[in-house]
C-alpha cells in the first residue's frame, strides 16, 4: 500500500497513518511518501522510526531538502534498520533553515544510552532552553530529572529498546518544548498485569492506574508518574501517554482518556510551554 | 563544637553531573560510606558543587537512607552544602518520605521534623551547646523528657554530643552542627 504523510508530521498525521495501516491489516508499505512534509515534530520523528521498524517499507520519497537535512542532523537515518530504496536522493542543504535539532534522535536500551541523551540535552541545549523558552537552571535540572525517570522505564519495563527526540515547537499561542519518548515493548497494560486490582483490565484502565493513581514500589522506585505530573504542573505543561489502544492526556490536575489507533509499546510526549517572563 | 569536619565533593565520587536511578544512588552511597569510614573526622559536609541533577531515587539512596541509618557511618554527622533549588526539592521529598531531616551548612533544615524537636533544634543551634538540665530548667519539660528529646535529635543526626563529668555525674553535652 502507499502511505502519504501530509504537511506536519506530528500526532495527528501519525494517528491518521496508524488508522489507515490498521484498517488495511497490512504489514507492508510499498511506498512511504514524505514529499508533502514541511515540519517534523518530535512525536512524528520517533514514531516514523518505530513505524519503519514494525512495518516493512519498500521505498520512500523523502521530504524537501530543508526537512531532509534536519532529519539527517537529528540522526534519523542512523537508526533505520534496513535499506530502503529512496525515490529521491539525499542532498544536504547548507541553508539550515531549520537550525540544529535541540535533541536529535537517541536510541535507548540501557542506562548508558539514557546518560548520553541526557548529557546531550544538558550540555548542548540547556542554553537554548534558557534563551528561547525562558527556563532557569533549576527548570533545566527539573526537565532532565523528569526525563531521566521516564527514560528509565524503557530498560525497566518495556523489554525492548526505544527512542527519545526533542525540539522547540510553536503553535498559534506559544512556543514550547516537546520531547517524545517511544518504545515498541510490552506496553503498560501487560507491564502492570501483576499489579492489577480489578477483573476489568484494558489499556485505558492500565493507563489510568499507571499515570493517575500511580503505581510505584514503595521506597524502591522513583517519583513515579504522580511526582512527574506534579513537576510538569509547575511548568503548566502537558503530558501525553499512549499505550495500545488508549491515550491519556494530562494538564495540571485534569486528565482525559481517549481512544487512539493501536500501536505496540508506549509513547510519551512531554510539552512544556515557554515561561511568560521572557 | 562540631569536632573535626571534612568536605566530600560528591562530583569527585561520581564523575557525572547527572545522578539518577536507584542503582547509581546505591553505588554512590557505598563510596560515601567507605570514604567516611576511612576518615578520622566526626562531621562530613557533602558538597553538591558540580552536580546539576539529582533525582528522587538518588537523593533517597545517598542522603535519606544514610541519615535514617547513621549507624552505617558510625554515628558520624552529615551536613549538605552548595545545594541548588532543584537539589533541595528532590532531597526534601526523599527526606519527608522517610520522615527524616538533615541540615545544610547555613542552618537550613531539609525534610521532616516534629515541631517540638524543631524548636529544640533551634535552641541547640542558637546556644551552640546544651545539656538536658539546661533545657529542662528553661522549659516545662522534666529532666527525663528533655534528655529523651535531645537524644532523639542526636539519633536523627541533627546534633553532635560528647560526655563530660559534672557535679551530678557523667552527662551529655549536645552540640550544634552549624
Amino acid at each position: 500500500m502507499h502511505l502519504t504523510i501530509n504537511k506536519v508530521l506530528g500526532r495527528y498525521e501519525v494517528y491518521n497513518a496508524l488508522y489507515i495501516l490498521n484498517q488495511n491489516s497490512s504489514e507492508n508499505i510499498d511506498l512511504l511518501d514524505l514529499s508533502k512534509v514541511e515540519v517534523i515534530e518530535p512525536f512524528g520523528m520517533t514514531m516514523l522510526l518505530q513505524l519503519m521498524e514494525i512495518f516493512s517499507v519498500e521505498s520512500i520519497i523523502l521530504p524537501n531538502a530543508n526537512v531532509t537535512t534536519y532529519m539527517i542532523e537529528a540522526n534519523f537515518f542512523e537508526f533505520l534498520s534496513h535499506d530502503i530504496k529512496q525515490e529521491t536522493s539525499l542532498f544536504p542543504n547548507s541553508n539550515k533553515q531549520f537550525g540544529t535539532p535541540l535533541l536529535g534522535v537517541h536510541y535507548i536500551r540501557e542506562k548508558s544510552d539514557s546518560d548520553k541523551a541526557l548529557l546531550s540535552l544538558l550540555k548542548q541545549s540547556s542554553s537554548v532552553l534558557k534563551t528561547e523558552l525562558g527556563f532557569s537552571d533549576n527548570d533545566v535540572a527539573d526537565i532532565i530529572s523528569i526525563l531521566s525517570e521516564l527514560l528509565g522505564n524503557i530498560p525497566r519495563h518495556s523489554q525492548c529498546h526505544g527512542y527519545i527526540c526533542g525540539e522547540i515547537c510553536a503553535n498559534e499561542r506559544n512556543k514550547y518544548l516537546s520531547v517524545c519518548i517511544s518504545d515498541t515493548g510490552i506496553g503498560i497494560r501487560k507491564s502492570l498485569e501483576p499489579k492489577r486490582k480489578t477483573s476489568q483490565w484494558d489499556d485505558s484502565i492500565a493507563l489510568h492506574t499507571a499515570v493517575i493513581e500511580g503505581v510505584t514500589r514503595k521506597q524502591r522506585g522513583g517519583l513515579g508518574f504522580k511526582g512527574i505530573r506534579q513537576k510538569i504542573a509547575t511548568f503548566k505543561g502537558n503530558l501525553f501517554v499512549k499505550s495500545g489502544l488508549s491515550e491519556i492526556a494530562v494538564t495540571g490536575n485534569d486528565f482525559f482518556v481517549l481512544n487512539s489507533p493501536y500501536f505496540p509499546g508506549t509513547q510519551l510526549e512531554l510539552q512544556l510551554p515557554m515561561k511568560s517572563s521572557i | 563544637m562540631i569536632g573535626k569536619t571534612k568536605v566530600i565533593e560528591l562530583y569527585n565520587l561520581v564523575d557525572s553531573e547527572i545522578l539518577y536511578t536507584r542503582p547509581v544512588g546505591e553505588e554512590v552511597r557505598k563510596k560515601l560510606v567507605a570514604e567516611i569510614h576511612r576518615a578520622s573526622e566526626n562531621t562530613f559536609i557533602i558538597d553538591f558543587k558540580g552536580i546539576i541533577v539529582i533525582d528522587f531515587s538518588c537523593a533517597d539512596e545517598i542522603i535519606a537512607i544514610l541519615q535514617q541509618d547513621n549507624k552505617q557511618i558510625g554515628n558520624k554527622r552529615l551536613l549538605l552544602t552548595n545545594l541548588t533549588e532543584h537539589h533541595r526539592e528532590n532531597i526534601e521529598i526523599a527526606m519527608k518520605e522517610r520522615k527524616q531531616a538533615i541540615l545544610t551548612t547555613d542552618g537550613i533544615l531539609i525534610g521532616h521534623l516534629p515541631s517540638h524537636l524543631e524548636s529544640l533544634l533551634a535552641t541547640v543551634i542558637q546556644k551552640k551547646s546544651v545539656t538536658a538540665r539546661e533545657i529542662a530548667d528553661d522549659s516545662i519539660d522534666a529532666l527525663a523528657v528533655a534528655s529523651q528529646k535531645l537524644r532523639l535529635l542526636w539519633s536523627k543526626g541533627l546534633a553532635g554530643r560528647f560526655q563530660e563529668k559534672s557535679s551530678e555525674g557523667m552527662q551529655y553535652i549536645y552540640t550544634s552542627l552549624v
